[in-house]
This record gives structure tokens, C-alpha cells and sequence, in this order.
């Protein structure tokens, strides 16, 4: 019996054990197919409108890092000019070395942008590639199509906005306008800054077209005031003066075709009507500081909004660019490394009114109060006064305060340029005239008077400059302005002459306001940044910047 | 021993299943003892009656009985693996005690090879075995560390010194060089690739490593860093045994970084002033200079590094365990904990483990067997490494401030949570440190249960089947917490912090048929079988912050803005089919062949399996007629074997293109976003190495000098590697199949026993290794490429590792130290007492630079020519962190019961990366302390404090000078100055143990009883100036081995324990 009961557990133990191996070779093939849980693959992504508004949304994510826009893009790269510097003359970070001409291909900071900057090139390329590739784009019913078409007008926006920052950093740059693959090639040379500003201009054509001629329900995301802009701004740039890769500062010798595009651009934005400037020069700043978005002046923000206040997502501005603020002050710390020139204050008019919104001449203690400057001490941007941003203090450093890029004041002034620099071929349906107007209404709101429109060629030049100069302090344009015209060597050595002679030296020989920038720059280097060098390494087709 | 140990058991069994038959009457009843010369009683002895298959085995005490027919002829024979054998003529004797020698022929050792085992003589590939005894004599926490140094070929570093540093272990150099080198790790048939870390030491019987691709081959997919089988120790046949083991020990640090002490350290504030506004600030914080003698010379200040490490940790562990078994249920349990507290002070690891392990022989044909254990463990404490620059812990210990300066004692430092110097400065994170390490709550709690099964079929006597099934669920628990007087709690407005919570199921089942037929002189054993391995991964991380207080913290998330949650799921499986085939011939000629298929989850649809074949031949030489003269000869073997391994450690869906989401404040919302995530590389194919090995196994003396050497080559195609690639790409890596790399090396073994007689032995184990790496291809034909160690995040991005073909990985890449500059190479103007560098100095485009500043070799231009700038032209290969060769000796003595051990190991030819000595030399960094090595630096300053230009008096005044000027290096390079000899001799430990006499313990109803004690890194013969020469803080990705970066310090311990068995 028990020899039976053996053989028969013997028999079956074997046949099951046998049974269970060839049900897996079977079955095995299907069972090694295991799709990812948590994320969307490439297989799965771009069926439906919804994914192309995340994949779109997805590219500004690389804004508000620390080192884009967050601080780097919006308030460090910008620095040193003639009005703005970074507190502090040493380079014993990379805050102070990228200000004061002082960074190297191994600056950290540097890198950071390029590969943020980058990446953000790579996830507009695959949206413009993938929406395009979308059954619906062709197939699906005209609501479906109007929102893919937007959304494609979006990223085109995007992209170009991107290659935008990366030409007037760096000039020459690879130009990628296909998403990467693992077949592409990954190592791309630079294409010249000509080709890059095309690039750039084609695509914001091409948003302006595919965006919705209405008022934008808000300005953080592409509009088609935004893109006019900006499409103004290119062509401004794409005409003005950069260092090419000889080390020479130069200009294309059709620079005016770009001018008088310019202005036929911005004379069509201008006659939308839907954008203007607002009454109050003072309420532009007060609705970044109140998170009031309105679109009317305020063509494009960067959106800082972070619950946490934490360093992604979030940005300083607000503390970097604000009044010294006490830490145990009701407002939270402003730890002002943008400084003011101490006397450029007395530039503006007396009856200007975007004198004492534009430079703060206090600290605020830690009661709260503000605090007068010692004379001869720097002076700090008021725009975005710690004190005045509308919510507690949850963090030190990071704020919600967004960070705009373009207003409509902006444009009325680079109307007013590029009208000027083709008075003698002016398009079809501009006057000079025109010009005048637009500047005007600028000086108009700041309390000024109106400028004498019989000012020649170089005089208006002159007056245009002046008035971008007190108009956008410290908002990020002025040392781009100063290199498109190619002064930016000559202002900051001007400046270092001026502040040396008046403010008395410390035994290191600096000025006792710590101004630098006129002794670090180097004429046709400083112009641009340097590569950084974990590309030229990675990448042997890609050679340095001019004098790097 | 421990091997013997092992065969006793099985001997035991299986004399017991033949020859426990009843007796026969009339005749003479003969008992006894048998002990071996220690005196120990040894069970399991089979004692036959010469000519006979009748004879019994001995109990558990070591007493047989056995009835004689024939009292007055018969002979009986003692016969117990590792002894010789015995016969005595019975004479009439009634009690017979035998003591018996113990034969020093290991060559009927087992070891384990996958799926099986085999008899050591019969091995053919290259397989290294560490027994529970020189596990077990050297207390540890961790596994690896018991076997570090005693293996050839196989390296162990501990990454740095806390009690839960990362530990490499690395087969023969370890073929790939993706970011996992570490071998594959079987416990008990379970294969895990972390398992190892839970284990506690002492529960382990064996390990063997299959080192060679023939024997790893076996694993396929998973065999090409080498496979490391671990048995845990199970039941015996005999009486029940309780075991108890304590044991308590100190630790107190071995370096500490010599740091600037206050005197030294105001003079260099003083330097470093730059400006009136900077002058004021000093001389309100530590006077005039006048003054600075008199306040600072006498002055001890605050070393951190005595405030953070200067105290003594202990270390406690206590084990219990049960063992016992019948010749049916064989059982065993234990419970051990243990608490290891760091050096560091608020950090430790804590560990409580239980484990049982159940043999039943169910009946004639099935054998069950069940593994059940559990553990939990806990590691608390900042550690020193894991940030990477200014938030890097250590640089808060060697760089917070010596003294607090003119007014106030320096002990208010200790107490002050930010350092009044510094707390305006934004960019500062600095904190003191012993705040930190309170308010920064770190802790880990890992639980882990496995539970692994066997059943074996015994089909035919030839045949048997075996199903392995095994499931391991790992729930771990990360809290991070960083309270109201942390640096990040004020940097982000109030306390804030994180739990992530993870669980990691595992499982797997194993159907084997292994066939085994001897026919003449002919054995054959054939094994065929399949597998499934599946993994199963959940993670759920929630961020809070805002916490209004430190009261309650993670214990209410509640409490705070929740401002991240992630949760993350993935799955994994691997299939395969194998065999192998064992052919022996005349017990001279040894064949092997194995061969696998593996599929995995983890490739794309053209790449999904992987074929592994491997085969090797043996000869037994000293079995051959020719050898059977040289006495001298106990066992010559030669070894010679092919295979291919894979290795599969990359992560999930690298094949695929990934889309995941971030998140933007559009509107004063936070809202979705998707972003592509990895650049897809669906062409991802197995990696594979082709290894060819030949050894040679030689005993002389009848074994009492064993020598095994192994010489090796291999080859590693397609290297599966995250590799760096522009951005511009959008991505900064990507995963791919790379090139090609190349190891070949010896290593040798050799073990004696010196002396041996009843009261002394003395036996010693030495073992050396050679490994030398070669990067053979790279690919888009690449002749090299940089890698970054990254220690310094993102300020210092300068690439400083070297993959280049023709040479090794881990070259280290930079500039070549080339002294300060002197005011020779500078034109003075008198009147603006200014210096400019001297056409023809070489100089860096982007500085200014100064007497006294750092200089480096112009070695090149872009054309490959000198061009008289410093810039990334200028680097090449100034260091090279892999060892000639490294190796360890143990000698053991044993003189009555006294026994004792030494074990020195070492590691010769490497160089270390010290990144603390570039970073701690930083002169320029206000209130910030520095090495002392910066005391013989280049000074402005003369004796009176004031500032020196005159050229002649700053040559005169520096001419000693060996480190820069306070700001001298403010351009962060790293240079062959900062590379060091890494090369050790370590007394790893000593050992001292005594065993009581066993008529003391028959009083007191004890077994044994065994006092030790240990000391544990006792000393390190080194140049290298960093805490320890033993370190590699920053290899994640395999390519930058032997940095340096802010490494927890290594201890010194003493231990003193006590084993008791009943």
C-alpha cells in the first residue's frame, strides 16, 4: 500500500513540477512586457487635447529654476551694468563672478542655465513635433483642432523664447529644432546667431498666426501680445550689435530690414487695442507684488507660484532686487545684492514719478520701519519691495512674485527706436511722427513732457535711450540694450570713472561703493558668456566663446 | 572548521540511517567515548567493526555503544571526515575511548555552486570559500566586513566609517563598470541584490563566491560581477543547544583633520581683509592686530571635530539561539540584537533580527525545509557625506570657527545655533555643527521578512526534483526632519521635512531535476532547470513644511503646508532556463558545462534574452600513476574554464522614452506639467562578459600547505553604462551599451598550517590579488571621455575623472601642481605698487594673477602645444585610484585554550582623491576655518601686520612658502597637489580568546564558554593626510572611485565578549 501511495505522489509531484515549467514557456513572452506604472512612455502620450496642454505646460517648467529665472536669468545675468551691480566686489561665489566679469567655462551657475535652457529647447521640439503627429491635429473636430492649433502656436512661442535667452547669453549656439531620439546626433556644432535669430523669428510668425487674436485670460502663459512682443524685441536684436566668433562686435549690414519689421510688428500690436499702459506707473509693480495678473501692460510674466516657497518652482525676487530688510522685520528678510548706483537717482526728473518706485534710498529694520541710507551708501530697486509683497513672509528668501519679462511700455519704446532708425525708409503706413507718439505716452505717465518732434536722428536716439534707461531699472534689459548698441564696454568704464572720482577709495583701491564691473570687463568677450566647459568637453565640435 | 562542522552533521544523518539497525545477541557490549585532541566530544563518528557494514555513529556527547560478535578478532574502525582514521582491536575491552587526530585533508570539502553543490576536489571553475568560523571569530554588524581581506580577488571597501556606510564588494575588479558592480548574492537559494546588509554574521555557516564566468555563468544575467552564495546555519542532529553570545565594545576616532587653532586662524582674517568696510568688521570681531597675540596665542579654541567625535560609542550585541534536531527535524533559531552607536554623536544603527530554519524529512522520498526570519533595522545621525559642497556636513566640523573672537568666550560657540559672523551673510549655510546634529532628524527604519521553502523529491536513487520558492517584502521607512535651529529650517522660514515610505516585495521559485549516475569509472550529474524572479516596487514621499514648532514634527504631517507628495510604483521579472552537465572520468578528468537563458523585463522587444553558456576542464595530475611516488604531493589539480555571464543592474524602462510630471504656478496655482524624462535608448541590449580562467589547486605535506592561484582574463561587451552626453541633447545622460572593457589579473591563495602539535598550532591564511583594468573600446569610437565626481554640486562642474582607451578606469583628470608664483615672474611698478605677469608666465585668461597664487603646468593648447594659458587644455592623468594589488594574512594560534588571531591587510598603489584638502585650504572664505597646512602658506603680511608689495621683501619673507596666498586659489582646480599615495598596511584586528576548561564547566552545567576580546583597526600604516586611506565617497556611477568627500571618520574598537553554549 505504501509502496502505491509513493509511486503515485512520485508520479504527480514529477508531472506538476513538469507543468509548471512549460506553462511558462508558454506564457513567459507576455509576462516580460511590463509598461511603466507612474509615468505616461512615449507610446502612451499625445492621444488626447489634455496631453498636449501637459505636454505644453510641462515646457515652462525650466523657468523658475534658481538658474533661470528664478534668480539667475531675471536678476544675476543682467548684472553689472551701468545702473545695477552685484553687492559685493570679490568672486568668491558664482553670484559675484558671473556679475563682475569674473566667470570661467567651469562656473557653476553657468552650466546650470545652459542645461535648463536647453532642456526646455528639447520639450518644445518634442510638443511642436508630437502635436503636429496627433490624430486629431488632422482628424479631429474643429474644437479639437483650434486647441491643438493654439497649443502648437504655444510651444513655437516657447521655443523661441527659449533660443531667444540662449543667443543673447552666449551668441552662436547649437540650433536644435527636432526632438532628441537615440539616433540623433548628439553632437551638434554652433550655428551663427543670424541663423539662430531666424529660427526664432519663424517661430513667433508662425504662434502668431496659431494663437487666438483675443485678450489673453492671463499673461503666464503665451498670448498674442506676448509673442508680438517678442517678436519686436527679436527683430530689434536680430538687427542690433553681438560679438561674432572672431571676438568682433558687429551688426548684419541689412540690420535696418529688421528695424523697419520691428516697427510694422509693433505698430500691429499697438493697433490691436487690446493692450495699453496702465494710469498708474506705480500699480505695474504693485500688481506683481499684490499677484494681480493683468495682461494690459503686463504681456508676460514668469510664474513663481509655489505653495512651499521652496527653491524649485519659486524664485528671490522680492528679496535679491528689494531694499535691505531685517530678517525679524514683519515682511521676512531682503537681502539686496542688487544694488543702485547711489548717484543715479539724480537722473530722473524731479516731477518723475517712477523715480521713487524704481530706487529705494532706506533699509527697512526689524520693526519694520524704514531706515534712511547713509549718504554714499549704494541704493536698492523699489519695484518689488519685500514690504510691499501682499502675504507673510513664509520664507526668507523665495517669493511668489512673478517676474515679467515684457510690457507694453517696452514696446511703445521699441517702436520709437525702430522708427527712428529708418526715418529715411519708413514702411508703409508709419510716420515719424508715430514714433513720438509712442515715447510720449510714456513720458506722459511718468509726468513728463512731451518730446520735440523735430529732434534729429541722433538726438531722438539719444532721448529713446534715456528713457529706456529710467523706465526699466533693474528689470533686466538695460545690459542687452547697451550691448545691442555696443556701448556696454564704454558705460561701464564711465561708470567705474564717475563712481571712483566721487566715492572715496578703500585701501584695496576699490570706490567705497564697491562698483567693479569698469575694472573686469573685457571689450569683445564680456559680451558673452562663456561655453560652459562640461559641453566643449562633452562635445568636441563645440569650441569656446571669444577670449575664454 | 566549520566545514567539518557541516559534514559531521550530514555524516552523522546519513551513518545514522545505515547503520542504526538493532544489535545481535550474545555477544560483548562495547561503549565508549571518542574526543578529538582539544578535547571536544565528537558526534557523529562512525564506528564499524572492521570487514563489516555493522557499526553505529556517535551521539551528541561523542559515547557510542556497539554489541560485538566477536569480541576477541573483531577490529573496529573510527572513521569522521578531517580526521584520520583510527582502527583498534576490541580484545575483549568492554569501554574503548578514542581520541582522534585531525586530519588536515580538506579536499572532501563541499561548496555551495548554484542550484547545487559539489565536492571541492571536483570543482573546475574558481569558487572562494569563508567559513562561519572566521566569520564568527572577528564580531561585526555587517557581513562584508567579516570577509574583507580574506578572499582573494574579491575587494571589500567600506565607503567611509559610520556604521551604515555603503560597502563595495568587488569580483575580481568587477567587469562592468555601470553604476552596480556588486555581485549577485544567494541566500539560502534566494537571490537579492541587497540581502547581504540585512544579514547578521554570526547566522551564516558559508560563503562561497563564485568568481570565475564559468561558475558564475550558472546565474546568467546576473553572474557577471561575480555571485556570492550564503548559507545560514540550520539545526543539528543531538541533543538541544542553547548558545548565547554577548559582547560590548568602545569606539573612539583614529584621525582627526589638523584644523587652524585661534591664533593661526585670526592672522589669516586678518589677511584676508579687502577693504574698510572689511577692517572695521574685523577689529570689532577680534581686535587689532596689536592686539591679536595677546588674545589668541594662548587660546585652545574649539576644535568640532573633538565636539563631534571626540566622545566614545558603544557597541552592543546579544544573541541567542536554540538549535537541536532528530534524524527527521533538524531545527534552529536565533534572536540577536545589536546597537552600534557612531562615532559621530546622535547618530547610530540599531538591528534586531530573528531567524528560524526547519530540515524535515517528510518521508522516504520528500525532503522539506523552511527559512523564516525577520528583521528590523534603524539608522539614525546626520552622517558627514551625503551633501554634496557647502551643505556637506564635515565641512561644518572642519570649517566652523576656533573661536569666537574678542569679545565673549569661544565656548558660547558651542551654544549659539549660527555663527554671529556669518548669519548675514545669505549665501553662508555653515552651522554649528552640534546644532545640526540635533536638529536635523535623519533615520531610516527597514523591516524585512523572508520566507523562503524547499521541497526535494527523491524520484529514483539517481533522481531527485526540488522546488525552491521564496518571498522577501522590505518595507523602509525614511524620515528626514529638519527642525526649527536647523540652517534649512531658517533658510526656509520654519521646520520642515519629509517621510518616504517604501516597500520592495521580492519573489521568486527555482524548479530543479538534478540526475547523478555513477557507472564504472564514469560520473555523470545533470541538473536542468527554471526560474522566475520578480520584483515589485512602491514608494509614497510626502513633503511638509511650515511646521509652526519642532514639538511634534513628522509625527502630525497635519501640522504643516503639505508642498510635495510623489508616489512611484514599478514592476521587474526575469525568466530563465538552465543546465549544467558535471562528466567525470576515472576521477582524474573533470568536465563541466552550463548554460543559460534569461529573459528580462528590463530590454526592449529585440533584446529581450540573454544566452549565457560557459565550460571547464579539470585534471586531477596527482591522481595520474606517474604522481603516485611523490609522497610530498597530497593533491595537484589544474583548472581551466570559458564562460559568459550578463548583467542586467540598470534601471527599469531605459528602453522606452519615459513622460512624467512637473509642475508650474500658472494663475497662483500650482498646476500639471509632463516633461520627457529619459532619452530612450530602445536598442538597450544585455551586457556581457567573456571570461576565461585557469587555476591551479596543489596541496602538499597530506594538505597541511594548500595553494590555489588563479590567473584570469576577461572581457565585458556592450557595457551597459549611464553616460554623460551634451545638453543640448535636453538630457545630461543617457543609458547605453558602451564599449568594451577588459580585466585580467592572478590572485593567490595560501594557507599553512605552520604547527601543530596537542598544544599549540599555529596555522596562517594569506591571500594577494592583481587586477589590472583596460578599457578596450568605447563607443562612437570614442577615444576617451570625462566623467565628473560632482562632490562640489554645481560650483566646481570641472570634469575629473578620465575613461580613455588603453587604460584603466578611475584615472583621475586635472592640472599639474606646478608650486606659487614667485615675484620673478612678475614686472613690479614701483608706483602703483602693482605686479603683472612677465610675458611668456604661463597664466589663466580668466584671473589676475598675484605672487603667490597657485600655478600650473602649461602643457598644452587647443593644437596640442603649449600656449602659455592655464585652461582645460591643460589637464591630463595625475592619479589612478585602483591598487596593484591588495591582500590579506590571518595567522591563528591556539596554545592550550588560549586562542588568538591577527589579520593584517592591504592595499598598495592606489591614490586618493582628497576633495577635503581642496575645499579646506580655501583661505578666501571669510571666518571660515582651514587645514593648518595653510600656516606655511605665501603671506602679505610682514610681522607688524602691514601689507608687503616690495618684491624682495615678499621673496625673502616667502621663501619657504609651500601653500598660496589666502586667495590663491580661489579658481577651484583640481590638481596633482591634491591627489595622495593611498597605499595601507592595516592590523586590521586581534583577537585573544580564552576557553574555559571543561571540568570548570561540568559543575555549572555549561558546554563551553569562551571569553574574548578584539580590537578592530588598530593601526594604519599610511601617507595619505585624510582621516582614512580606505575610502570612495563619490562612485554612483562606477567611474570615480577613490574621492575623498567630506567621508565619516573610521574608529578604532574594543571589544570584549563571551560565547556560552548548553
Amino acid at each position: 500500500m505504501k509502496t502505491i501511495y509513493n509511486k503515485f505522489l512520485k508520479l504527480t509531484s514529477g508531472l506538476a513540477m513538469l507543468a509548471l515549467a512549460m506553462g511558462c514557456l508558454v506564457s513567459c513572452e507576455d509576462e516580460l512586457e511590463i509598461d511603466p506604472k507612474s509615468s505616461y512612455s512615449s507610446e502612451t502620450f499625445y492621444k488626447t487635447v489634455t496631453h498636449a496642454d501637459l505636454g505644453v505646460k510641462g515646457i515652462y517648467d525650466v523657468f523658475t529654476t534658481k538658474y533661470t529665472y528664478g534668480q539667475l536669468l531675471s536678476m544675476n545675468y543682467p548684472m553689472d551694468d551701468d545702473i545695477t551691480y552685484m553687492r559685493g566686489t570679490g568672486f568668491s561665489n558664482d553670484n559675484r563672478k558671473i556679475a563682475h566679469y569674473g566667470s570661467s567655462p567651469v562656473t557653476g551657475f553657468i552650466e546650470r542655465t545652459w542645461i535648463e535652457l536647453y532642456k526646455g529647447v528639447n520639450y518644445a521640439n518634442l510638443s511642436i513635433k508630437k502635436i503636429q503627429e496627433m490624430d486629431l491635429f488632422t482628424n479631429g473636430t474643429d474644437e479639437e483642432k483650434a486647441a491643438l492649433n493654439k497649443y502648437l502656436g504655444e510651444a513655437k512661442f516657447l521655443r523661441a523664447f527659449i533660443y531667444f535667452d540662449l543667443v543673447r547669453l552666449w551668441g552662436d549656439v547649437p540650433l536644435l529644432t527636432e526632438p532628441t531620439e537615440s539616433s540623433s546626433d548628439f553632437f551638434v556644432a554652433k550655428s551663427n546667431k543670424s541663423d539662430v535669430y531666424d529660427v526664432i523669428i519663424q517661430d513667433l510668425r508662425d504662434a502668431k498666426q496659431l494663437l487666438p487674436e483675443t485678450f489673453p485670460e492671463t499673461n503666464d502663459r503665451a498670448n498674442i501680445g506676448a509673442v508680438r512682443g517678442y517678436l519686436v524685441r527679436a527683430l530689434l536684436y536680430r538687427g542690433g550689435y553681438a560679438l561674432d566668433q572672431a571676438g568682433v562686435m558687429s551688426r548684419p549690414d541689412d540690420y535696418k530690414t529688421y528695424y523697419k519689421e520691428a516697427a510694422v510688428e509693433a505698430k500691429e500690436l499697438m493697433d490691436l487695442g487690446m493692450f495699453g499702459l496702465l494710469d498708474s506707473y506705480e500699480q505695474v509693480f504693485r500688481n506683481l507684488t499684490s499677484f494681480i495678473q493683468d495682461p494690459t501692460e503686463s504681456l508676460f510674466e514668469i510664474a513663481t507660484y509655489n505653495v512651499a516657497n521652496d527653491q524649485e518652482d519659486s524664485g528671490l525676487i522680492g528679496t535679491w532686487n528689494s531694499p535691505k530688510t531685517h530678517a525679524d522685520s514683519p515682511y521676512g528678510r531682503a537681502n539686496a545684492y542688487v544694488n543702485i548706483r547711489p548717484d543715479f537717482k539724480a537722473e530722473f526728473a524731479m516731477e518723475d514719478v517712477r523715480r521713487d518706485v524704481s530706487v529705494a534710498e532706506f533699509e527697512i529694520d526689524k520693526n519694520g520701519n524704514q531706515k534712511a541710507l547713509k549718504a554714499g551708501k549704494p541704493h536698492f530697486p523699489g519695484k518689488w519691495r519685500r514690504d510691499l509683497i501682499e502675504e507673510p513672509a513664509q520664507n526668507p528668501n523665495y517669493t511668489n512674485v512673478n517676474w515679467c519679462t515684457l510690457r507694453y511700455a517696452d514696446v511703445l519704446l521699441m517702436f520709437a527706436e525702430a522708427v527712428n532708425e529708418v526715418r529715411d525708409e519708413l514702411p508703409a503706413g508709419i510716420s515719424l511722427q508715430d514714433g513720438f507718439d509712442a515715447i510720449n505716452a510714456v513720458r506722459t505717465r511718468a509726468g513728463l513732457a512731451d518730446l520735440d518732434n523735430s529732434l534729429n536722428y541722433d538726438d531722438f536716439f539719444a532721448a529713446i535711450k534715456k528713457e529706456r534707461k529710467l523706465e526699466m531699472v533693474a528689470e533686466g534689459w538695460r545690459k542687452y540694450d547697451l550691448i545691442r548698441w555696443n556701448e556696454l564696454g564704454t558705460q561701464l568704464r564711465a561708470t567705474q570713472t564717475v563712481l571712483e572720482a566721487n566715492y572715496p577709495k578703500t585701501t584695496e583701491g576699490n570706490n567705497s561703493v564697491g562698483y567693479v564691473a569698469g575694472v573686469y570687463f573685457t571689450d569683445n568677450k564680456h559680451e558673452l558668456l562663456p561655453i560652459p566647459q562640461r559641453e566643449t568637453d562633452e562635445n568636441v565640435k563645440l569650441l569656446q566663446n571669444p577670449g575664454y | 572548521m566549520t566545514k567539518l562542522n557541516f559534514m559531521k552533521k550530514i555524516l552523522l544523518l546519513t551513518a545514522g540511517l545505515l547503520f542504526g539497525i538493532g544489535a545481535f545477541a550474545q555477544s560483548l557490549k562495547v561503549s565508549g567515548k571518542v574526543s578529538e585532541e582539544s578535547g571536544e566530544l565528537l558526534p557523529g563518528v562512525n564506528v564499524i567493526i572492521k570487514g563489516t557494514t555493522t557499526g553505529v555513529t556517535t551521539d551528541f556527547d561523542g559515547n557510542y555503544m556497539l554489541e560485538i560478535e566477536n569480541p576477541n578478532n573483531a577490529v573496529l574502525q573510527f572513521s569522521f571526515i578531517g580526521f584520520e582514521p583510527v582502527e583498534i582491536p576490541v580484545q575483549g575491552k568492554a569501554k574503548i575511548d578514542v581520541v582522534l587526530k585531525s586530519s588536515v585533508l580538506q579536499l572532501e570539502e563541499v561548496v555551495a555552486v548554484g542550484y547545487g553543490t559539489m565536492k571541492k576536489r571536483d570543482l573546475t571553475g574558481s569558487v572562494a570559500s569563508v567559513s562561519s568560523d572566521e566569520i564568527s571569530k572577528v564580531p561585526t554588524a555587517n557581513v562584508a566586513t567579516a570577509i574583507a581581506g580574506k578572499v582573494s580577488g574579491v575587494q571589500i571597501t567600506s565607503s567611509e566609517g559610520s556604521p551604515d556606510a555603503g560597502i563595495s564588494i568587488r569580483v575580481r575588479g568587477g567587469g562592468s563598470i555601470t553604476q552596480d558592480n556588486s555581485p549577485l548574492y544567494v541566500i539560502d537559494g534566494f537571490p537579492s541584490e541587497d540581502g547581504i546588509n540585512y544579514l547578521d554574521p554570526t547566522d551564516i555557516e558559508t560563503i562561497d563566491i563564485l568568481k570565475d564566468a564559468s561558475s558564475a555563468a550558472i546565474y546568467g544575467a546576473r553572474g557577471a560581477n561575480g555571485v556570492v552564495l550564503i548559507t545560514t546555519k540550520g539545526g543539528k542532529v543531538g541533543k538541544p543547544r542553547i548558545n548565547f553570545d554577548a559582547y560590548f565594545g568602545i569606539k573612539e576616532v583614529t584621525e582627526t583633520l589638523d584644523v587652524m587653532k585661534p591664533y593661526d586662524f585670526v592672522k589669516l582674517q586678518y589677511e584676508n581683509i579687502e577693504g574698510d568696510g572689511d577692517l572695521e568688521s574685523f577689529e570689532n570681531t577680534y581686535g587689532t592686530w596689536d592686539e591679536l597675540g595677546d588674545l589668541y596665542k594662548e587660546r585652545k579654541g574649539i576644535d568640532w571635530q573633538d565636539e563631534m567625535f571626540g566622545g566614545n560609542a558603544t557597541i552592543q550585541n546579544y544573541k541567542l539561539s536554540v538549535t537541536g534536531g532528530s534524524k527527521e527535524t533538524k531545527y534552529s533559531f536565533s534572536f540577536s540584537r545589536n546597537e552600534n552607536e557612531g562615532i559621530m554623536v546622535n547618530s547610530g544603527f540599531e538591528r534586531n533580527n530573528g531567524r528560524l530554519k526547519i530540515d524535515q524529512k517528510v518521508n522516504d522520498f520528500i525532503d522539506a525545509s523552511v527559512i523564516a526570519s525577520y528583521q528590523e533595522q534603524k539608522t539614525y545621525g546626520m552622517g558627514t557625506s551625503d551633501q554634496t559642497a557647502t551643505f556637506n556636513k564635515l565641512t561644518h566640523i572642519a570649517r566652523y570657527r576656533p573661536t569666537i573672537g574678542k569679545y565673549g568666550n569661544d565656548s558660547d560657540l558651542i551654544y549659539l545655533d549660527e555663527d554671529p559672523a556669518l548669519v548675514d551673510d545669505s549665501g553662508n549655510v555653515l552651522q554649528n555643527p552640534l546644532v545640526s546634529s540635533e536638529a536635523e532628524h535623519r533615520e531610516t527604519e527597514k523591516k524585512q521578512t523572508t520566507l523562503n521553502g524547499s521541497l526535494k523529491f527523491n524520484l529514483t536513487n539517481d533522481l531527485y526534483a526540488k522546488f525552491d520558492g521564496g518571498l522577501r517584502n522590505v518595507v523602509q521607512r525614511r524620515e528626514r526632519f529638519d527642525g526649527e535651529r536647523s540652517v534649512a529650517g531658517k533658510r526656509n522660514g520654519g521646520p520642515f521635512g519629509s517621510i518616504q515610505y517604501d516597500e520592495f516585495r521580492d519573489w521568486n521559485y527555482a524548479l530543479t531535476l538534478n540526475y547523478s549516475k555513477n557507472i564504472g569509472n564514469h560520473d555523470l550529474n545533470v541538473l536542468l532547470g527554471h526560474e522566475q524572479v520578480a520584483t515589485d516596487r512602491k514608494r509614497v514621499l510626502t513633503e511638509v513644511s511650515g511646521f509652526p514648532n519642532d514639538d511634534i514634527g513628522l509625527k502630525d504631517l497635519g501640522l504643516g503646508v503639505p508642498n510635495n507628495a510623489e508616489s512611484f510604483e514599478e514592476e521587474t521579472k526575469l525568466i530563465s532556463f538552465f543546465g549544467r552537465v558535471n562528466y567525470t572520468f576515472n576521477n582524474k578528468y573533470l568536465f563541466s558545462a552550463t548554460m543559460r537563458a534569461d529573459g528580462s523585463s528590463k530590454f526592449g522587444p529585440e533584446n529581450k534574452y540573454g544566452y549565457f553558456p560557459s565550460g571547464s576542464f579539470g585534471w586531477r595530475v596527482s591522481e595520474e600513476g606517474f604522481m603516485q611516488g611523490i609522497e610530498q604531493i597530497s593533491n595537484l589539480k589544474l583548472r581551466a574554464s570559458y564562460g559568459v555571464s550578463g548583467n542586467n543592474r540598470i534601471p527599469n524602462y531605459g528602453y522606452m522614452s519615459i513622460l512624467s510630471g512637473v509642475t508650474y504656478g500658472f494663475d497662483n496655482t500650482t498646476q500639471s506639467g509632463i516633461v520627457p524624462e529619459n532619452l530612450a535608448n530602445e536598442k538597450l541590449k544585455w551586457e556581457s562578459t567573456h571570461s576565461a580562467n585557469f587555476g591551479v589547486d596543489l596541496g602538499l605535506f597530506n594538505q597541511r600547505v594548500r595553494v590555489t592561484g588563479d590567473f584570469y582574463l576577461s572581457r565585458t561587451k556592450d557595457l551597459l553604462l549611464k553616460t554623460t552626453i551634451p545638453a543640448t541633447t535636453g538630457f545630461t545622460t543617457t543609458l547605453k551599451n558602451i564599449g568594451e572593457t577588459e580585466n585580467k589579473g592572478m590572485e593567490f591563495s595560501v594557507s599553512t598550517v605552520n604547527i601543530k602539535s596537542k598544544d599549540f598550532e599555529w596555522s596562517t591564511n594569506f591571500n594577494i590579488s592583481f587586477n589590472k583594468n583596460k578599457i578596450v573600446k568605447l563607443a562612437d569610437n570614442q577615444k576617451f571621455r570625462l566623467e565628473e565626481s560632482g562632490w562640489f554640486g554645481n560650483k566646481f562642474t570641472e570634469k575629473d575623472y578620465i575613461v580613455e582607451v588603453g587604460r584603466p578606469i578611475g584615472k583621475m583628470y586635472g592640472y599639474v601642481w606646478d608650486g606659487l608664483y614667485g615675484v620673478d615672474d612678475f614686472n613690479y611698478d614701483a608706483g602703483s605698487q602693482t605686479y603683472a605677469l612677465k610675458d611668456g608666465t604661463a597664466y589663466d585668461p580668466n584671473d589676475v594673477a598675484q605672487p603667490g597664487w597657485m600655478k600650473y603646468k602649461d602643457i598644452s593648447g587647443p593644437n596640442g602645444v603649449p600656449d602659455g594659458k592655464i585652461d582645460s587644455n591643460d589637464r591630463k592623468v595625475i592619479g589612478d585610484a585602483n591598487p596593484i594589488h591588495f591582500g590579506g594574512i590571518t595567522n591563528t594560534f591556539r596554545y592550550k585554550n588560549w586562542d588568538m588571531s591577527v589579520f593584517v591587510n592591504w592595499s598598495y598603489g592606489n591614490d586618493i582623491y582628497n576633495a577635503n584638502k581642496m575645499y579646506y585650504t580655501r583661505g578666501f572664505e571669510k571666518n571660515k576655518n582651514v587645514l593648518a597646512l595653510l600656516k606655511n602658506r605665501w603671506s602679505t603680511l610682514d610681522a607688524g601686520g602691514q601689507r608687503i608689495t616690495d618684491p624682495a621683501a615678499l621673496a625673502e619673507m616667502n621663501k619657504n612658502a609651500k601653500y598660496p596666498v589666502y586667495n590663491g586659489n580661489r579658481t577651484i582646480r583640481f590638481h596633482s597637489g591634491i591627489v595622495e599615495d593611498g597605499s595601507f598596511l592595516r592590523i586590521n584586528n586581534i583577537t585573544l580568546g580564552y576557553n574555559v576548561p571543561k571540568s570548570l564547566l561540568k559543575r555549572i552545567k555549561l558546554d563551553k564558554v569562551r571569553i574574548y576580546g578584539t580590537a578592530n583597526n588598530i593601526y594604519t600604516w599610511t601617507s595619505y593626510s585624510g582621516f582614512d586611506p580606505e575610502v570612495s565617497t563619490r562612485n554612483a556611477t562606477g567611474l570615480t572611485p577613490g574621492v575623498d568627500w567630506g567621508a565619516y571618520p573610521r574608529s578604532r574598537t574594543f571589544i570584549f565578549g563571551v560565547n556560552i553554549s548548553m
